[in-house]
């Protein structure tokens, strides 16, 4: 028996025979090829190519049976690049100039996936993965190398990989794989998305899985906590046999709960929203039945790219979410970026103090060139998206109420420049991120120009304590329960309503269970959270009056330290959840 | 020369899907069938070229067909491209 632990991606305890998905190292020979055996390895290419076609063939059928037309669709895309002319074309250019037929196969798929890579299209960008599937299945056919296809694994097993890729997991079966573990990634890799996505129990980024595992060696698992056993003993087998009933039972209870209000006994209710980075994340929200998307961040689009989204990229994937939402108001934040999480298409100068630098609105409005088209292209995305649903936009990282005022006549140049043109638009609600300790101590002052606050709380955490929570001598003095933490909230919420605007909280705070008591107390209007938090949050809410949550604020307020508050908290939430 | 111009509707573009319908159908003409995006060009019956051309919700594409069914095809495909819904 032996354990490891890796990155918690999809929640879901479960155990079963692992099934080791690995592909064959292929000795690719980078000598060039005499002219003699040119017409050899062409062959062997062609060989190849009715190979991986007849291994392509029985996979279409398969998928059809299992999962039907739709999916078996995309592979029969696959065979058609297969077998496309000008990829035959260019691989045989590479072989006559000598390249190995192997070789050749490499360099022509990655260069193709190249220029996937580079097209300004999410949805046909994402297409560079269908490549690279293409491209592995002509390769290792053309070694005649066999590799297992994830389409052949036994039911019921464990899927154990160095990483899983989009095609790999549209092969994966819900109801017949157990779940997986990977050794890369983390959570918000493809891998663990999917996991999500297809209600998977799953663990990334596990350092030494694939040394440590062999095929068909029982393997126990639980994506809540990141723990793998290999191999477990019966008292392990048994605990993670109540693990996973207990987790089922659970889950059944949260999806019941998931269809009822956020409202107290006595009648007050709250609204429940989800933070999401894509249109999928909103997608994969809809069954736990959000009020609305509380948090969208926005920088998702901007990463891991060249180029910057266009106007018309950033306006489908608004208005995908806007339309997903039915309705319900989905606030979208503005590009959110800072030297600590640059994109490759804005140069960032080195800083001494990134935290403290250019980040947020700042880096949107003060440029040493004076332009602001990052933000006014986003802005004419999202008032164009806001024609299509309920959008409210929100700027982060505001220290100052002359950043708001600009703001607002940036937004308002963006209208009237949409008008001109007679595109079609629609009307929204004007917000603002309050995350640093300046921003709350004048919200007074800012709730006069605004519809709308969210309170980030990670950050405005990480601001009034000066602890960076990343930093392991400090991370100790990153404390959300601080009573300093609480008393800029309460000053927020209490300016808020005295403005008559409502107040949000999108930070981690909103979305753990001992915070919703004094939350709600307070007077919070939405708490916005991962999906998964909403019906924890709801179980609390719904068990309490308003009264038992005001002396929870009260006595968080009252106390002297972190823990004193934290006592209080979690003392008040069993105690309306009758819990010892 | 028969030419047509189309808008893209259906939300993904010609991905890998869409586009293979596309590629399948212009296939069941003998004429020569080129789609022009602004200033690309590419040949309608290879979907590898055709995804590369990155067509996607929104735009104005023109068909162009040469050859002896050149009107059928031109019509077939317009209105494969107006029916496509996903």
């Amino acid at each position: 028996m032996a354990a490891l632990k890796g990155i918690a991606a999809s929640p879901g305890v479960i155990a079963g025979p692992a099934f080791v998905y690995t592909l064959p190292r292929l000795d690719i020979s980078e000598e060039p090829v005499t002219a003699d055996r040119r017409d050899a390895e062409a062959a062997a290419f062609l060989a190849g190519r009715l190979r991986a076609r007849d291994g392509l063939c029985v996979l279409i059928e398969k998928v059809r049976a299992e999962k039907g037309d739709d999916l078996a669709g995309v592979f029969e895309g696959h065979l058609e690049i297969l077998m496309d002319d000008d990829l035959e074309f260019q691989i045989l250019a590479q072989i006559e100039a000598g390249r190995s037929a192997l070789a050749a196969v490499r360099d022509v798929v990655d260069a193709q996936r190249k220029e996937f890579l580079e097209l300004e299209d999410e949805y046909l960008r994402e297409r560079a993965d269908d490549l690279a599937d293409i491209g592995r299945r002509l390769i290792y056919a053309t070694a005649s190398v066999d590799f297992v296809s994830l389409a052949t694994v036994p039911e019921g097993a464990i899927i154990v990989a160095r990483d899983l890729t989009p095609s790999d997991t549209a092969q994966i079966t819900p109801g017949r794989v157990g779940g997986f573990a990977v050794e890369t990634g983390g959570r918000t890799s493809h891998s663990a998305i999917m996991a999500r996505t297809l209600e998977l129990p799953a663990v990334v980024g596990c350092a030494g899985l694939l040394d440590a595992v062999e095929d068909g060696v029982m393997i126990a698992l639980d994506g809540r906590s990141g723990d793998i056993v290999i191999d477990p003993d019966d008292a392990v087998t048994a605990d993670y046999a109540a693990r996973r009933k207990a987790y089922l039972a659970d889950r059944e209870a949260m999806l019941t709960l998931a269809t009822l209000p956020a409202t107290t006994t006595d009648g007050t209710t709250v609204l429940l929203g989800v933070n999401i980075g894509t249109p999928a994340d909103a997608l994969a929200s809809l069954p736990w039945n959000p009020d609305g998307v509380g948090l969208y961040r926005s920088e998702f689009l901007f990463m891991d790219r060249p180029t910057l989204p266009s106007e018309d990229e950033q306006f489908k994937a608004y208005a995908t979410v806007v339309k997903a939402m039915k309705g319900k108001s989905v606030i979208l934040r503005t590009l959110d970026i800072g030297g600590d999480k640059p994109v490759a298409a804005i140069r960032f100068p080195e800083e001494d103090n990134p935290f403290l630098g250019w980040r947020g609105i700042r880096m949107c409005l003060y440029r040493e060139d004076g332009n602001q088209d990052i933000l006014r292209t986003q802005l004419r995305a999202a008032l164009r998206a806001a024609a299509e649903g309920d959008l409210w936009i929100m700027y982060p990282m505001i220290s100052a109420l002359e950043e708001v005022e600009q703001l607002k006549v940036i937004q308002d140049e963006t209208k009237e420049a949409l008008s001109r043109e007679g595109r079609r638009f629609g009307d929204v609600k004007t917000g603002i991120m309050i995350e640093t300790p300046g921003a709350a101590l004048i919200a007074d002052k800012l709730a006069k120009l605004v519809d709308f606050f969210s309170i980030g709380s990670n950050d405005l955490t990480q601001y009034t304590l000066a602890a960076d929570r990343g930093n392991e001598r400090v991370s100790r003095c990153y404390q959300p329960f601080h009573p300093a933490v609480w008393r800029l909230i309460a000053l927020v919420i209490d300016a808020g309503k005295a403005a008559d605007i409502p107040v949000g909280m999108c930070g981690e705070l909103a979305g753990i269970e001992e915070a919703a008591l004094p939350l709600l107390g307070l007077g919070l209007d939405e708490f916005s959270m991962g999906a998964q938090s909403l019906p924890r949050i709801k179980r609390i809410i719904r068990a309490t009056t308003m009264g038992k949550a005001r002396a929870a604020a009260q006595g968080i307020l009252a106390a002297s330290t972190a823990a004193e508050a934290f006592r209080v908290a979690e003392t008040a939430m069993n105690g309306v959840l009758g819990r010892p | 020369m028969q030419t047509q111009e189309v808008e893209i509707v259906n939300p993904t573009g010609l991905h890998t899907r869409p586009g293979n319908m596309f590629v399948k159908k212009a296939k069941e003409y003998t004429s020569a069938v080129t789609l022009v995006k602004g200033d690309k060009r590419v040949n309608a019956k290879s979907l590898l070229t055709l995804m590369k051309a990155g067509i996607s919700l929104g735009d104005k594409v023109i068909i162009e067909a040469e050859g002896p069914d050149e009107i059928e095809a031109v019509q077939g495909l317009s209105s494969l491209i107006a029916s496509l819904t996903e």
